[in-house]
């Protein structure tokens, strides 16, 4: 309990300084912490001030929606999957709708609606891929984790050919496909948000099923679970946050990760608690990567997909070793 | 008191029998199972609490298939590959779905019973093997049930915790309660009101443990099951 209680604190405390900290953070200097609360408190600030700080929180924004939406999503497939190793990115799903998303622009598509359905159509049908190759190959955490990687491969591979099929229009894209909120918009992220939000209560109310799913499907189902219902609406819940996040952001690896596991190491494996947990965590992860893609290569950045995979690909390394060790 | 009835019950996987053509009554009292490795245990245990559906024949505790009675089975499976970080509340909260609060009151409690009331909050990856095999027993019997079906409930215990266990059980008998053990532990035997012997998918020998029963054993295990008694 006292554990519980000390991250709370943690977490109440160092997310409202993240979102401080990367409104501060930015090439325009002149536009720093004193002059972020001087606008906070209601102190007049001048009109490119304003413009900044305007754009430095859709960004940071649109960060903390993507962090919170992968942390969703990665929890979710965790515990439908019985796996702690599962992840949106890690599963194939991002990369899936990745070339859904890719596929569409060369059809000559460029909605939001049109790249979501892409991309909800590119996820879904990974992720029935994996599981169902990761199912026919004995299954298991690892096997699940290695089936997903190499499908992330091809469809990387085949994305990176559409790609140089889009000609002129390549360089935009290929900013997204690396996976950054540099560009985001405020009706962009409330599209999201129309998505994420939904989907995120619809899984909140499948909170018990879920949790009874850590029992395995037979036992589960002996205790009146209805295991296929429940893991199928998930599952498709999952795809649907993912697929909005990267329509909005494109593919953004290892917080859907790193967000749950740590969610579970502080409350324990019961999914409503994980769900907000995760997603406050995740957001937390993300604006402080955004901070950092800013940071490293000052006053230039770096793609948010390149923090999180230097940071998160280690300690998915450490929690396999913890769990097989476990 | 609960009666659990299998009539003719068959159950195969791939081909395979692993359940033959089975009848038995078990009303009330501890009932112990044995057999060797392979016998059929697990999976008429597996059936007795609906988590595996008859090929043929049928099971009625108290004359309703146990999808209908599934408030009053507690299972405690042999097995559970649980993610590291399941602590013994989340394992208790899942396994009482669809049901009260009540559980909590009921876990603390069977914890206590056990000596472990400490473990509640704990992960089961810092648990001890005999930890966990108490702390799995304690959750599954936090549901309440009447109908109490154990897979290898003593398994990775000491001499004092198994006999912690068996007094526990004894009790929910003494309250009315119909418990079903599997194990290996043959000794036990002596303490069932009734034993039944599988071996290869079929009962060998069911009633209360006597001479029948060392003869039965015998046969069952190849060996001579006096040893096994004595041992």
């Amino acid at each position: 309990m006292r554990a519980e209680r000390l991250t709370l604190t943690l977490i109440a405390i160092s997310l409202p300084l993240s979102v401080l900290l990367s409104l501060s953070i930015g090439p325009y200097r002149s536009v720093d912490f004193p002059v972020v609360v001087a606008a906070l408190v209601g102190l007049p600030v001048s009109r490119l001030s304003l413009d900044v700080l305007t754009y430095r929180a859709v960004r940071t924004l649109a960060a903390g929606v993507l962090g919170a939406g992968l942390a969703v999503s990665g929890s979710t497939l965790q515990f439908t999957l019985r796996n702690p190793l599962a992840d949106p990115y890690l599963a194939g799903v991002a990369s899936g709708s990745l070339l859904g998303v890719t596929l569409a622009l060369l059809w000559g598509r460029a909605s939001f609606w049109d790249l979501y359905a892409a991309a909800i159509a590119g996820g879904l049908l990974t992720l029935s891929a994996v599981i169902t190759i990761s199912g026919l190959a004995g299954g298991g955490a690892v096997t699940l984790l290695v089936v997903g990687v190499a499908f992330s491969y091809v469809l990387s591979g085949l994305t990176m050919f559409f790609m140089i099929m889009l000609g002129p229009r390549l360089p935009g894209a290929l900013y997204w496909m690396f996976g950054s909120v540099a560009f985001m918009t405020l009706p962009l992220v409330e599209r999201t948000l129309v998505i994420l939000v939904p989907a995120a209560a619809a899984l909140a109310a499948l909170s018990r099923p879920l949790n009874s799913l850590l029992l395995g499907d037979e036992v589960a189902r002996a205790i009146g679970v209805r295991v296929r219902l429940v893991r199928l609406s998930s599952f498709a819940l999952a795809s649907l946050i993912t697929a909005a996040l990267v329509s909005m952001a494109g593919p953004v690896g290892f917080i859907g990760l790193v967000a749950p596991w740590l969610a579970k190491r502080s409350f324990g494996v019961r999914f409503s608690t994980v769900l907000w947990a995760s997603a406050a965590m995740g957001a937390e992860i993300a604006v402080l990567s955004d901070v950092i893609a800013r940071l490293v290569l000052f006053p230039s950045e770096a793609p948010l997909t390149a923090v999180t995979s230097v940071f998160g690909a280690p300690l998915l390394v450490y929690i396999l070793i913890k769990s097989r060790g476990e | 008191m609960p009666c659990i009835a299998a009539k003719e019950l068959t159950f195969k996987v791939k081909g395979k029998v692993i359940v033959k053509d089975l009848s038995a009554e078990l009303c009330g009292g501890l009932n112990v199972v044995l057999g060797p490795n392979g016998a059929g245990k697990t999976t008429l245990l597996r059936l007795f609490a609906g988590v595996l559906r008859p090929t043929q024949g049928s099971v009625l505790i108290d004359g309703a298939p146990p999808d209908k009675v599934r408030a009053r089975i507690s299972y405690v499976p042999a097995q559970l590959s649980l993610d590291p970080m399941t602590r013994v509340v989340d394992l208790a909260e899942a396994i009482n779905y669809g049901k009260d609060g009540s559980w909590r009151k009921r876990l603390r409690e069977y914890l206590s019973t056990l000596g472990i009331e400490w473990a509640a909050e704990r992960r089961f990856s810092t648990l001890s093997s005999g930890e966990q095999r108490l702390a799995t027993i304690a959750a599954a019997l936090s549901r309440g049930g009447d109908v109490i079906i154990a897979d290898e409930p003593t398994e990775f215990l000491d001499v004092s915790n198994r006999a912690k266990v068996f007094a526990l059980f004894r009790g929910l008998v003494n309250k009315g309660a119909l418990v079903i053990i599997a194990t290996h532990d043959v000794r036990r035997a002596g303490q069932a009101d009734r034993v039944l012997v599988l071996s290869r998918g079929v009962v060998t020998f069911a009633g209360q443990p006597g001479e029948g029963l060392v003869e039965a054993l015998s046969k069952a295990y190849g060996v001579d099951a006096k040893t096994l008694l004595e041992a």
